[in-house]
């Protein structure tokens, strides 16, 4: 099988495809459903989930998750009488598919060598990307496809026809929504930085943690502060978590998924924590450098390990990062008291988008000045 | 290539919902579960701040949408040469025609975000 | 995709994304559920953008699904589980039956002549490199269409001044009719334990 050929770039395709969702989007989402649980007990100084086992080996109770996927496969599948028994089943996936197409955007590790595996500092003359699509349009696609995630709250909330959760849904699209545009313009003062909008470039263009000769090739947070924690906010509140979470704040208020029971359920759920591992990933793409360690450890890695071990040494990196980040947003959590509706609408639209605003007329004049 | 982005997250949550409804044990009928359905009809009240909230979404989200490409193309625009692509410096003058234009274009609808505000469409609910 | 010409692949991807168009298209004119008909809609549009894709137009294809499957379709959604209603046969007046017999007729011809008469001779050529993408259009759109990119600022706040003003009429006639009820409760409360039925809605109801 030739490098170019269409067999080979399906191969590959698939390959990275079932990589990422089977082997690292999934088992990290369902791990978060227990370290969630286990950092929000260490926080309030308790114990938490730790009594799962499989035989002798207790691991701080990690299969937890494995053993609440197993209960969530083997309750009752209930359908409440008057659902809409279609958009009722839909729904759900409509949660859950959004969090995994965008994963296809990625960047997980520099350009593996084709033919030049084992060498090091290779010319990279057949590079396979370690991004499952290179598209041009890269983050808006990400943007896009959010925006389809809003329909699963919605239908959630009417296919239950139960008018506790038809608001809930409402209110819960409502809250999507003001935060998406805050998102976009979040992001547009770093695309007026990195000029491109494909994340693979963007993170190539990220090889020094902070330099003042380059100044753009520092990573993301320095050149951005404002968009990051604009993107950052924005992204916890599209995702529904607290602090925001008042469409599915559990002991106050009936959230839009008050009828689902089992599986279905545990889509919603995993959705969400599928979201929080897929905006973590976004963030450091676009802020952190993405799989880099830094200029002068990417050289020293580059020159003296076989490229093989090169890529596998950055993506170890990135799931490390990846991996920070989805604990900082658990630990938000338990740290922040949670907004009330009202409360949540006025930040959206009357501080954040008037500040991302802001934030991308003084980028635009930052870049000018700094043409000359 | 966006085919198979797409593809492959519809496969596996089909696989999920063919494993969902693979247990059903007990196949009693449930009433609601929202407690005693007592208070008024199952017609919400007209919440119309939901649909001033959408449209305010919509147009916002268009906005956006005419960012992007003014945000990729904007060294290009207010450079009244070449753009050095290595070094990112405009070899010939700096030009305000790029920041002018979008600041028009986003002072209309800072103008629209004012009335909405001033209005209470966004911002108590 | 910007392959020159019509390859098998092109056509094959063609034939599977405009078949699944039409599909869902007359799905959606076929649902008695407004929101079915709404979600295959969105349906429709996704394939949609995948035509656009598969044409080299990217940017296209991607603020298709952003802002008309994204938040035009959200828009018909929740105006749709605003009103909620229950599920309405589809009616049909006499003049506008005559009228939908005589536009499928003429659609019929057309595709008849399309079909029979072929497609002209010419094969499209390839996509220019480059072609569609974000920065592409950027370079048309800010420097040769200037002027329609500023005027479209303008009708977007027309937009929103209009949306805000014509819901806001409503807005007040509901807060009239929740001010009554509520009157009424209190009163009520003044003479029983627990407030009555909210009485039959004085003022009109907004939209039926």
């Amino acid at each position: 099988m030739e490098y170019g050929s269409l067999a080979f770039q399906a191969l590959a395709a698939t390959i990275k495809i079932v990589f990422m969702i089977l082997g690292f989007l999934m088992p990290l989402a369902s791990i978060l459903t227990w370290m969630e649980r286990r950092e929000s007990a260490m926080m309030q100084d308790r114990l938490g989930p730790n009594r799962a086992n499989i035989g002798p080996f207790k691991l701080w109770g990690i299969t937890h998750f494995m053993a609440d996927a197993v209960k969530f496969l083997f309750k009752e599948d209930f359908v409440p009488p008057k659902a809409h028994k279609f958009l009722f089943m839909w729904a759900p996936i409509m949660a859950m598919a959004p969090a995994l197409i965008v994963a296809a955007i990625i960047p997980f590790g520099p350009p593996l060598c084709w033919n030049e595996l084992l060498e090091k500092n290779p010319v990279c003359g057949q590079p396979i990307n370690l991004q499952i699509a290179q598209l041009d349009v890269g983050l808006l696609f990400y943007f896009a496809i959010s925006s389809l995630a809003v329909y699963g709250a919605t239908l959630a909330g009417w296919a239950s026809h139960n008018k506790w959760a038809m608001m809930g849904g409402l209110r819960a699209t409502s809250q999507m929504m003001s935060y998406e545009v805050t998102m976009g313009m979040a992001v547009l003062g770093s695309f007026l930085v990195y000029g491109t909008l494909e994340p693979g470039a963007i993170v190539a263009q990220q090889t020094h943690i902070f330099s003042l000769g380059h100044y753009h090739s520092s990573w993301g947070i320095f050149l951005q502060p404002a968009g990051f924690v604009l993107f950052l906010t924005a992204a916890i509140a599209e995702t529904k978590r607290t602090p925001f979470d008042i469409p599915e704040g559990e002991p106050e208020i009936i959230g839009y998924f008050v009828e689902y029971s089992g599986l279905r359920f545990g889509m919603f759920f995993l959705g969400e924590f599928l979201e929080i591992v897929v905006s973590s990933a976004i963030m450091i793409t676009l802020f952190f450098g993405g799989y880099h360690w830094g200029n002068t450890i990417d050289n020293a890695l580059l020159s003296h390990l076989p490229n093989f071990v090169f890529v596998l040494a950055m993506f170890g990196l990135w799931t490390v990062k990846v991996f920070a980040f989805c604990g900082f947003q658990l630990m938000i959590r338990w740290s922040l008291p949670r907004f009330r509706s009202d409360q949540l609408m006025r930040l959206g639209w009357q501080r954040l988008l008037p500040i991302s605003i802001a934030n991308v007329v003084a980028t635009a004049l930052v870049v000018l000045w700094a043409q000359q | 290539m966006i085919l198979g982005g797409v593809g492959f997250a519809f496969a596996l949550t089909a696989a999920a919902k063919y494993l969902g409804p693979s247990r059903p044990s007990a196949a009693k009928d449930y009433p609601y579960e929202c407690g005693s359905d007592v208070i008024g009809s199952p017609r919400a009240r007209f919440e119309v701040k939901f649909y001033q909230v959408a449209i305010v979404f919509l147009v916002f989200d268009i906005e956006t949408a005419f960012l992007y490409p003014w945000a990729l193309k904007y060294r290009a625009l207010s450079c009244l040469g070449q753009v050095d692509l290595q070094t990112r410096v405009c070899t010939g003058g700096v030009s305000f025609f790029g920041l002018g234009e979008i600041l028009v274009f986003m002072g209309i609808l800072i103008v629209a975000l004012a009335y909405v505000w001033r209005k209470r469409a966004v911002g108590w609910e | 995709m910007s392959a020159g010409g019509a390859t098998t692949v092109d056509m094959v991807v063609f034939g599977v994304l405009a078949t699944l168009t039409t599909f869902f298209a007359l799905f959606t004119i076929t649902r008695r559920n407004p929101v079915t008909a709404v979600m295959s809609l969105v349906a429709t549009f996704f394939c949609l953008a995948g035509i656009y894709a598969s044409l080299s137009a990217h940017f296209l294809a991607v603020i298709q699904v952003l802002v008309y499957a994204g938040a035009i379709m959200v828009l018909f959604i929740f105006v749709i589980m605003i009103l909620n209603r229950e599920e309405v046969a589809p009616f049909s007046l006499r003049p506008l039956r005559v009228l939908g017999v005589l536009a499928g007729v003429y659609l019929l011809v057309k595709i008849i002549d399309v079909v029979t008469v072929g497609l002209p001779e010419a094969v499209p050529g390839a996509a220019p490199d480059g072609f569609g993408t974000v920065a592409a259009i950027g370079d048309v759109l800010f420097r040769d269409f200037l002027y329609p990119f500023e005027s479209i600022s303008v009708l977007l706040l027309v937009a929103i001044v209009g949306g805000v003003v014509v819901s806001r009429s409503h807005q007040k006639e509901v807060a009239a009719v929740e001010a009554h009820d509520y009157r009424h409760q209190i009163e009520e409360l003044a003479h029983h334990d627990y407030p009555g039925e909210p009485p039959a809605p004085a003022a009109p109801e907004g939209y039926h």
